[in-house]
């Protein structure tokens, strides 16, 4: 499965790597089979950028 | 929205704004598991505040936040991570916002867990010709309704949504006092609308059913009256479906029925009676059979038929519905962890089919209270000691309810908190590693546990006298080797295999009519034991087996030769196992062929009064059979010579007794289907 993340807040955009190995921890422990799109807010309307892990 | 959510198309959002990541990270986890409880486990949406879904949801969350901690220490910085007065402000925002939250759901929860009172579906007078107002009102307003009060009490701090029936389900994991009042909310609740004021005769599905499994009406009711006169002191009697999809009479004591896990044999209830006194002697003094006989006026047949239709319509459910029933109870922990598993061979999902290949509703209960406590024990599932243990537990179907069922006792069991096993295990809990002598930890909680039952029987009726049975087969004062010694010899050609199997029959011939060595107990009464009438069932001096075990499971009393149980010996197993286990099963065909070898069994016997098996039932001796047996522990790749027992084979119903320390021997029947009358060996 694939997991798409989109980063509209910059502080947590900045920290992609502890992003990812929380994610991957997830995945370890409650497996998913969907792909799955994560988007990290600022405030609550969307703007996009956007990385994808596996 | 507030700082989290998640769409039906795998969208989450997480609110990042101001927050610390711990926080943000808490409540991706959130939304992640309910993603999983969606897509994975195939729940519905609940609500979102409370609920089974809400609940999980929060505590995984936060148990994936501190695993997270755990495994990368190095990022405890970052977790916590500064955000200016911004995020300040909003920290202590999200603080009171999360303090208020936990209040509204602290009331709602309480309000929820609190166990309601059925109202009476009519008046207190209207079953005059069965029951008077007055013990109608009494039993209403001062017994049941006390019940449910208690029940709430009772339950006041437990976390967690409670439901009556799931209360009733899982009874095992409360305390008497829970399992006392939840008994009588709950046998009441359903016994009001048992009763109708307009006379009914049966129809329906119910009435086929009933022709079916009885015969007819009168028998059903004859039954039923019997268990209901029988029943000694304060009771019930049931008309109930068990696993099988028949119906069944039974009694229960107390305030128990037929949907505890504790009660062996259970099912659903569809009809029952409360012989308690509270529920007649207003009217009927002393004649509960004159209670019992008008109890069938008022019978509500269309409620009995509508539970029955309920309960059959249930068990249609397809199968995958069913799986998901089952996982999402909380109690079915076998389901969940097999599908975290991720893989159909896992240990889990091997113990699943396992399961689900048990007829006996009490072992099933069992296996998954023992899951349930070994889970909670356990951080980490899929790797580590937990898959193990499930693993050796399967090794031998015959016992691995049993085995798990020891191992979950031992953990839970607070007096060996300073035992050096369970610290070992304790240290495992979050391990990847699995400790090398495994089975050897496994097998010394088993045998705590044993002893620990064993010992609980020391008092005024009975103390400890553990005997064994030896088979003496060095004869001559030139004949010293040990047994893996003259393994040793015939490997290495010194020595044929007939030859030393010659040697040990003589010699075993010899040790059978010596008439030294037959008695093979754990325990002597010290005084005798009688039953409700005051016979003496057994006199002082009788000698008893102790197993903590089901009766149903075949056992071994005696093992002989078991040279690879000693640890030492382990790593020349590889190379003398063949030759061992030609060599046992050569003994074994021997002492099924010599009368004496059979005498020997006779004269053990003899000696004994009878097995103590678990929850403290004994049963006589003479419903008993032992035989020579050449299965080893975990099957048949390490035979093992032994004296096994097991139900003889003429028995389908047994006379049990269970033991009251303080009181008499109350007598019970049980029913032992064909299979678990089986003698248990290996092929030669």
């Amino acid at each position: 499965m694939k997991v798409s993340i989109k980063y509209e807040n910059p502080d947590i955009k900045k920290r992609k790597d502890f992003v990812t190995k929380f994610i991957s921890l997830l995945q370890e422990e409650y497996p998913l089979k969907n792909d799955l799109k994560i988007m990290f807010l600022d405030d609550r309307c969307l703007q996009v950028v956007e990385e994808v892990i596996i | 929205m507030s700082t989290g959510s998640r769409r039906g198309d795998h969208l989450i959002k997480v609110l990042a704004k101001g927050r610390l990541n711990r926080d943000i990270m808490r409540t991706l986890a959130h939304e992640w598991v309910h993603e999983y409880q969606m897509t994975i486990l195939g729940r519905e949406h609940g609500p979102n505040i409370g609920g089974i879904n809400e609940d999980e949801a929060n505590a995984f969350a936060g148990q994936i936040v501190k695993k997270f901690e755990k495994k990368y220490p190095e990022l405890e910085e970052l977790m916590y991570e500064h955000k200016g007065i911004e995020g300040k402000v909003s920290l202590l925002s999200e603080q009171i916002l999360l303090n208020e939250k936990q209040l509204i759901k602290k009331n709602l929860v309480s309000e929820m867990k609190s166990i309601g009172i059925e109202k009476l579906p009519y008046s207190y007078s209207s079953l005059n010709r069965f029951i008077d107002s007055k013990t109608m009102n009494i039993h209403y307003n001062k017994h049941y309704k006390g019940y449910v009060d208690k029940l709430n009490k009772a339950i006041k701090n437990i976390d967690g949504d409670l439901e009556l029936e799931e209360i009733i389900r899982t009874i095992s994991k409360f305390d008497n006092k829970v399992r006392n009042n939840a008994g009588g909310a709950f046998n009441h609740a359903l016994f009001w609308k048992m009763l109708s004021p307009k006379k009914q005769l049966p129809s329906g599905e119910i009435l086929k059913k009933i022709k079916k499994d009885f015969g007819n009406i009168k028998k059903m009711k004859d039954e039923f009256n019997e268990a209901a006169k029988d029943r000694f002191g304060s009771g019930w009697a049931w008309l109930y479906l068990n696993k099988d999809g028949d119906l069944k009479i039974m009694s229960t004591p107390n305030q128990d029925n037929p949907l505890m896990n504790i009660v062996k044999k259970g099912g659903y209830p569809l009809l029952g009676l409360d012989v308690w006194e509270h529920a007649y002697y207003l009217k009927y003094q002393n004649k509960r059979d004159e209670y019992i006989q008008k109890f069938w006026d008022v019978v509500n047949w269309e409620f009995v038929n509508d539970l029955f239709v309920g309960r059959t319509d249930k068990k249609k459910l397809n199968e995958s519905q069913e799986i998901n029933e089952i996982a999402l109870r909380r109690s079915s922990k076998i389901d969940y962890l097999c599908l975290q598993s991720k893989s159909e061979k896992s240990p889990y999902c091997e113990l699943k089919n396992f399961r689900d290949g048990l007829e006996d509703q009490y072992l099933i209960n069992e296996l998954e209270r023992s899951i349930f406590v070994l889970d909670q024990f356990f951080g980490k599932k899929n790797v580590g000691t937990f898959p193990v243990i499930v693993q050796l537990a399967l090794q031998d179907k015959s016992r691995t309810v049993n085995f798990l069922e020891l191992v979950a006792d031992f953990i839970v069991d607070k007096e060996y908190d300073d035992d050096q096993v369970k610290k070992i295990l304790n240290k495992q809990k979050y391990s990847t590693t699995i400790p090398n002598d495994i089975e050897g930890l496994l097998a010394y909680a088993r045998q705590k546990e044993h002893s620990k039952y064993e010992n609980s029987f020391v008092g005024n009726y009975f103390e400890k006298n553990p005997t064994k049975l030896q088979l003496n087969y060095r004869c001559s004062d030139d004949a010293k080797e040990t047994l893996i010694e003259l393994l040793k010899k015939i490997h290495s050609g010194t020595e044929t295999l007939n030859y030393t199997f010659f040697q040990i029959t003589s010699c075993l011939s010899k040790s059978f009519k010596s008439g030294s060595y037959y008695i093979k107990a754990d325990l002597i009464t010290k005084q005798e034991l009688k039953d409700e009438d005051g016979n003496t069932i057994f006199p002082s001096g009788s000698f008893f087996e102790v197993k903590k075990m089901d009766p149903f499971i075949d056992s071994y009393l005696s093992e002989f030769f078991s040279i690879f149980k000693q640890s030492s010996l382990s790593s020349e197993k590889p190379i003398y196992i063949k030759l061992y286990n030609e060599l046992i099963d050569k003994l074994f065909t021997w002492l099924n062929s010599k009368p004496s070898a059979e005498e020997y069994l006779n004269n053990v016997k003899s000696k004994m009064a009878g097995i103590i098996y678990e929850g403290n039932l004994i049963v006589p001796i003479q419903y008993i059979d032992l035989y020579w047996s050449n299965k080893g522990q975990r099957g048949c790749d390490e035979k093992r010579l032994s004296i096994r027992f097991r139900i003889k084979p003429e028995y389908d119903k047994i006379d049990g007794y269970f033991f009251k320390d303080k009181n008499t021997l109350e007598s019970t029947t049980l029913t032992v289907k064909s299979k678990d009358r089986e003698k248990i060996i290996c092929p030669v």
